[in-house]
């Protein structure tokens, strides 16, 4: 008897009996876990465990109770420095993973086709010869890009497996698929990459927001997204920090927060710069910051928009020299790239100046040219944002001096997802408020061990990835999944995979602990271990974690760890693998370096938790910038070929293309009681959440007829998903939201990724003409801009 | 003053998450469907546990969390209905239900103001959140008090006043719920 | 809350039992001070019915337990709770309308238990009947925590239903019997027996309708928003029920008391089918009533 998981749910009570025949020991051992009262006995060990649900990537430690074999109680692990102690409410359910009835037992291949759900259970001898031989004949036909292997995160993150994985990638010279559809972490990245060039999450650690007056948090559910970090926040307001929010959707951050700021998907470039717009025009803006730091001064060519060089305007004249209007001497003055102070030079920010003929306006002139094309009006109209507010939110920011803005991934995860994300950023620095930016975190430098030789993957952005196996520019054949539920998390799962990628494979695997969506689809499917089973090594901040096995591997579940050396071994490079998972441990622990003097094997094995020896990251201050003019750069010439080379704000592409017919906005926020598709099998948490729901304005439901608990069906060109109306007046009209976590098999009908659009189609424009930065690119999935209608079913 | 234990939930740092209603679960291992510890949602009226409907209309909006456990009343009325005299309270103020003396009537589950005690049909008797006696016994603190880490939960003695507890509740001015009830709760409730 | 089955039959069969031994003790009286064959009638009646009647009652009780079988641990907290103390007079009423019932069964087989004897059972029946009925509703009336509940008129409302389930179960079956009675003296003597029935139904609906407007009135002015939210539950979704119950339980029995009561001299018969009629439905509006108070039990 197979329970589907809507059978389980409704079960789950009476799972001892039955269940527990049918799945031998791991029904009784679950039983045993419902049964048992926690005693403080002698009998009980505990063990450290690296949370399974770290998609969140604070990487907290739980320590495990185990008595008997079973695993009966979760708890956070204590750390050497107790800020790092945490473990959320999805931490502490993990122990609930270890014995769900639905875990994948053993390794299978499909007998029907693919989708259909028939499986006969083979031996891991089989799968792995399978695998060998099917990559053998790939490569020998297509070439050596024909193996696409992708590490994911499923049961759990930092995954050991997961670079002895990416060890045999890059020998087998494979493709690899990098970046994301998933998140609007591009977009960040790559706006703090124009404007600072730091492509890595820029700013302030959160231990800092006790030192503003306010403190903005922009498209950031810091709450149910950084949990671990939430207790900094809530310390703040305690002892006097203004919290504000900005987002679409008034959430538990939105709940805490002192001032919630109504802002619509894609209006952030509109509000920042309506904001903008009255500051300027207040002279409410920090002019020594500007002056000094920024690309403000510099003077740029009205004829063609590029900064003027010293080079356009002397003979002889360096490219890498900047031009810079003296108000003191009225001349135009020649500066190095970098900010180190020029003496007697007080560069203009404003006007308009002709230099050997060549007309110039400073980009700051520029950009309060643009901020003017966003009145109070338009702002409004194209934020969401009324009027009064955005008055009252610049005039905050504009007079107060210690400020902080937070910007989250929220805003980028759109067509124009870097506008977007670059629009908060760019008022900071108008302001000057750019964060204290003392030290972070600490971390180990660990050995990589994911080099065996000089060979390496092929890197290819995923969304190109996909279209090109589609239309035939990669050769993929053989695709080897793990623990990513790409159907799940990449638009679109119809049109991308099911109907895209997967028909042009040969071989399809994925490794699993359950048999998610993607799972389902597969032509063979391995049964993955859970971190309870399984060595790693995981790096929290200032940390070094060991998780230790804490009971054997369950049913025939093998960890990839142990799974990728047999699968080398046959492929012919058997030598590079030669080491157990204590091993490959103990060689990242060799690097030699200072961080982990000291640290070996045996001491993590003792100790579970170590502090490393490194003292605290130095945060990147933009003071010089890694740009191209060593200054923040609001005004980017290399986007003048797109029309952003200036905050600008535009319309998505979903926009043009659909706003007449469907003329609402989809957004698939994240809860914190699910960690992206994980967890929403767990039990304990289905009985806060019992089911998908879709938040909807009372405006829209009432002029479709949809009352609280209809089913609604939500539809567009692409697909639809039928599931609960939630009447709500978290949001405003013209957005839906629906918490992306749950699985097909949750919702009455369909899924939202089968609405969302396919990532290779709608990449954000600035991928195609922004130089990416190894793996930090600025490609980014437009998830949010998913228009669609809703009426009830 | 003889010892009574207490508690201080300081709202203003729930955010809800429910880390304490599933730690709960797990420490006294009660089965999907029994939760002796429940976060309400204080925000649209009839927004059910778990619901995060906000007051207000968009975007003027307010919502915050409640979380309820056994308020350990000084006068509890589940003790004075109980035909099995199975509830008790102990000296330091902690109230139990002896399972081998409850007979499942549900009266105590009818008398108590916040909706408490939970009928478990697996053995037909009543059970509620126990302060985490053995925990205490042993010199711990209740494991929801334990996990929060957002300082939300003050467990100690309401009768000291130089308790943690004791000091919070009147620096915070801690009120307890539904006072006209009469039962005296031990657990305050400070802010939002 | 739910409609709680068990405690819904508990209150029903040991409300007909409360009723109908509290009238076979009030005839038993009459018996003995007026010495005529009709209160023998009812007395009789009041007493064999009450029997079964509170066994059914008490049974079903004890199967509403979690633990059906420990209900005798229920009986250890007499010093605050009433359960305990409805437990004890459950027991006692049992085993005295069983002795009652007894001395009536052994009258009929010309056994020699003197009618002094009978009274004194009976009114120690009727008193430790009284004494549940008591209980049952203090036990109710005592929940602050619910404020539907929390109110006197709770006890009024189970006394008052108990009186008037037992005297119309009584009425019925000497009614029937009077309609299946082969001979004139027979019938005589029952139709004399139910004389006084019709006016006494009458008044016993008009009270529980008095009790009831109360009730409803208790809702309306009670400040906490458990009641009102009980009183918005009875104009809304549980409008249909109420409306039923008051027609069916209330209005009906009414109209079908007072005409039988208008007709006592002329066509003293008519109370026959309008005293089975009435029990009909006041049985029914009982049954309704009682699920109301359950459905209507918000808590605070």
């Amino acid at each position: 008897m197979k329970l589907t998981r809507r059978e389980f749910m409704k079960t789950a009570a009476v799972l001892s009996g039955a269940v527990g025949a049918d799945l031998g020991s791991g029904g009784k051992v679950l039983h045993a876990l419902s049964e048992s009262k926690v005693p403080l006995a002698q009998e009980i060990k505990t063990g450290v465990v690296t949370c399974p649900g770290n998609g969140c990537h604070q990487n907290c430690g739980l320590r495990a109770y185990v008595q008997d074999g079973v695993v009966v109680k979760i708890d956070a692990a204590p750390f050497p420095d107790p800020a790092v102690t945490h473990a959320c409410v999805k931490g502490l359910a993990s122990g609930r993973w270890l014995y769900h009835p639905e875990r994948l037992k053993y390794p299978m291949k499909r007998v029907g086709e693919r989708g259909s759900g028939q499986w006969e259970r083979i031996s891991w001898e089989e799968a792995l010869d399978t695998i060998a031989s099917k990559t053998k004949e790939a490569r020998d036909q297509y070439g050596s890009q024909s193996v696409w292997i992708a590490p994911g995160s499923s049961s759990y993150y930092n995954r050991l497996g997961n670079d002895v994985g990416a060890r045999l990638g890059n020998l087998l010279e494979g493709v690899e698929g990098w970046g994301w559809f998933t998140s609007g972490d591009n977009a960040s990245l790559a706006a703090t990459g124009l404007l600072f060039g730091y492509y890595w999450f820029f700013g302030d650690h959160i231990r800092d927001a006790v030192n503003y007056k306010t403190y903005v948090l922009w498209g950031y559910n810091l709450a149910e997204s950084a949990p671990r970090d939430m207790k900094y926040l809530l310390e703040a307001k305690e002892r006097g920090t203004k919290i504000v929010y900005v987002g679409p959707v008034f959430n538990k951050t939105a709940a805490v927060a002192d001032w919630f700021i109504p802002v619509k998907h894609g209006g952030d470039s509109a509000l920042a710069l309506g904001m903008m717009n009255l500051m300027i025009e207040g002279g409410l803006y920090d002019v020594e910051h500007l002056k000094s730091y920024t690309c403000g001064p510099l003077l740029v060519r009205s004829d063609n928009g590029l900064y003027l060089r010293e080079s356009d305007i002397e003979a002889g004249g360096s490219e890498e020299n900047y031009v810079v209007w003296d108000s003191v001497t009225n001349t135009a003055v020649v500066v190095p790239p970098g900010t180190a102070p020029v003496p007697d030079l007080n560069p203009s920010l404003l006007g308009t100046y002709t230099v050997d003929g060549i007309e110039c306006k400073p980009a700051f002139q520029l950009l309060a040219d643009r901020a003017a094309e966003y009145p109070l009006g338009r702002a409004s109209q194209l934020s969401g944002v009324p009027q009064e507010t955005i008055r009252e939110f610049a005039m905050e920011l504009a007079t107060t001096e210690k400020v902080y803005h937070n910007v989250g991934t929220g805003p980028g995860r759109a067509y124009h997802g870097t506008l977007e994300s670059r629009a908060p950023f760019t008022l900071a620095v108008v302001t000057g408020h750019l964060g204290i930016m003392r030290a972070g975190g600490a971390s180990a430098t660990l050995n990589s061990i994911t080099q065996a030789t000089e060979a390496k993957t092929v890197p290819v952005f995923v969304g190109d990835l996909t279209q090109g196996i589609k239309d035939g520019t990669y050769p993929v054949k053989v695709y080897i999944n793990v623990g990513s539920n790409k159907f799940w998390s990449s638009p679109n799962a119809r049109i991308t995979w099911i109907e895209g990628v997967l028909p042009k494979l040969d071989l399809f695997v994925t490794y699993e602990v359950f048999m998610t969506w993607t799972a389902q689809y597969a032509d063979i499917v391995l049964p993955d271990t859970t971190i309870f089973e399984s060595l790693n090594l995981s790096t929290p901040e200032d940390h070094l974690l060991l998780t230790q096995p804490l009971v054997e591997p369950m049913y025939d579940c093998k960890s990839d760890t142990d799974f990728w050396p047999e699968l080398a071994q046959r492929l012919g490079f058997g030598e590079y693998f030669d080491k157990t998972a204590e091993g490959w441990i103990e060689e990242q622990l060799a690097s030699g370096d200072p961080s982990v003097e000291g640290i070996t094997l045996e001491r993590l094995k003792s100790e579970g938790i170590v502090r490393v020896n490194a003292p605290p990251t130095p945060l990147h201050y933009p003071r010089p910038c890694r740009t191209p003019s060593g200054r923040i750069e609001f005004y980017n010439e290399i986007l003048l070929p797109i029309g952003e080379e200036l905050p600008i704000h535009k319309d998505s592409l979903e926009q043009e293309q659909f706003g007449s017919k469907y003329p609402l906005n989809l957004i698939t926020t994240r809860i914190m009681f699910f960690m992206q598709s994980m967890y929403t099998n767990v039990d304990f948490l289905r009985e806060i959440i019992p089911d998908p729901y879709l938040e909807i304005n009372p405006t829209d439901a009432d002029a479709r007829g949809i009352g609280n608990g209809d089913v609604a069906r939500v539809f567009n060109d692409r697909g639809e998903f039928k599931v609960k109306a939630r009447i709500s007046q978290a949001l405003g009209p013209g957005t839906l939201n629906t918490p992306h976590h749950f699985w097909p098999e949750d919702f009455i009908e369909g899924h939202p990724s089968l609405v969302i659009g396919p990532a290779e189609e709608d990449i954000n424009p600035i991928q195609r003409v922004y130089p990416t930065f190894g793996n930090n690119g600025s490609a980014t999935g437009c998830l949010w801009d998913c228009l669609v209608e809703v009426e009830k079913a | 003053m003889v010892k009574h234990y207490g508690m201080a939930m300081d709202l203003s740092r729930c955010i809800g998450c429910h880390a304490c209603s599933i730690a709960c679960k797990i420490e006294n291992g009660l089965e999907v469907g029994m939760n002796w510890h429940r976060v309400e949602t204080i925000g649209e009226p009839g927004a059910k546990v778990g619901e995060d409907l906000p007051a207000g209309t968009f975007p003027d909006l307010s919502m915050y969390w409640l979380p309820i456990p056994c308020m350990h009343c000084i006068n509890p009325p589940c003790m004075a209905v109980c035909p099995a005299s199975a509830i008790s309270k102990r000296a330091d103020g902690i109230v139990l239900i002896d399972k081998e003396k409850c007979i499942g009537c549900k009266y105590c589950v009818w008398a108590c103001p916040y909706e408490v005690p939970q009928f478990n049909p697996l053995d037909g008797t009543v059970e509620k959140c126990t302060f985490c006696a053995h925990r205490v016994d042993q010199g711990e603190e209740p494991f929801c008090v334990h996990v929060c880490v957002y300082g939300a939960r003050v467990f100690g003695d309401i009768n000291d006043p130089h308790s943690e507890v004791s000091k919070l509740i009147a620096r915070k001015h801690g009120r307890v719920l539904l006072p006209e009830q009469g039962v005296e709760p031990a657990v305050y409730y400070l802010g939002p | 809350m739910g409609i709680e089955y068990s405690l819904l039959i508990l209150t029903l069969f040991s409300g007909l039992a409360i009723g109908s031994t509290s009238l076979a003790a009030v005839a038993e009286l009459g018996d003995f001070t007026q010495k005529s064959e009709r209160f023998k009638e009812v007395s009789k009646w009041g007493a064999y019915l009450a029997l079964p009647c509170l066994i059914i009652g008490l049974a079903a009780s004890v199967f509403h337990l979690g633990r059906p079988l420990a209900f005798l641990n229920g009986l250890s907290n007499l010093g605050s709770s009433w359960i305990s103390r409805e437990g004890v007079f459950g027991i006692l009423f049992l085993i005295l309308v069983a002795i009652y019932a007894l001395f009536w069964f052994l009258a009929g087989r010309g056994g020699a238990v003197s009618k002094v004897w009978r009274l004194v059972v009976g009114i120690l029946s009727t008193l430790s009947a009284l004494a549940l009925v008591f209980s049952t509703g203090m036990a109710y009336a005592m929940v602050r925590a619910i404020p539907a509940w929390n109110t006197p008129l709770t006890i009024l409302f189970f006394a008052v239903s108990a009186f008037l389930l037992g005297t119309l179960l009584v009425g019925t079956t000497l009614a029937v019997r009077s309609l299946m009675a082969k001979s004139v003296e027979e019938k005589a003597v029952l139709l004399a027996s139910l004389q006084p029935f019709a006016g006494l139904g009458t008044i016993l609906v008009i009270t529980l309708i008095v009790v009831g407007g109360l009730r409803l009135i208790h809702l309306s002015v009670a400040t906490t928003q458990a009641a009102g939210q009980s009183l918005s539950l009875v104009t809304s979704s549980l409008l249909g029920l109420t409306l039923a119950r008051v027609i069916i339980g209330m209005v009906l029995p009414l109209v079908a008391m007072a005409y039988a009561w208008s007709k006592v001299r002329s066509r003293p018969e008519t109370i026959n089918t309008w005293m089975i009629v009435s029990f009909v439905c006041v049985l029914a509006g009982e049954v309704m009533a009682r699920a109301l108070f359950f459905l209507t039990a918000v808590h605070v």
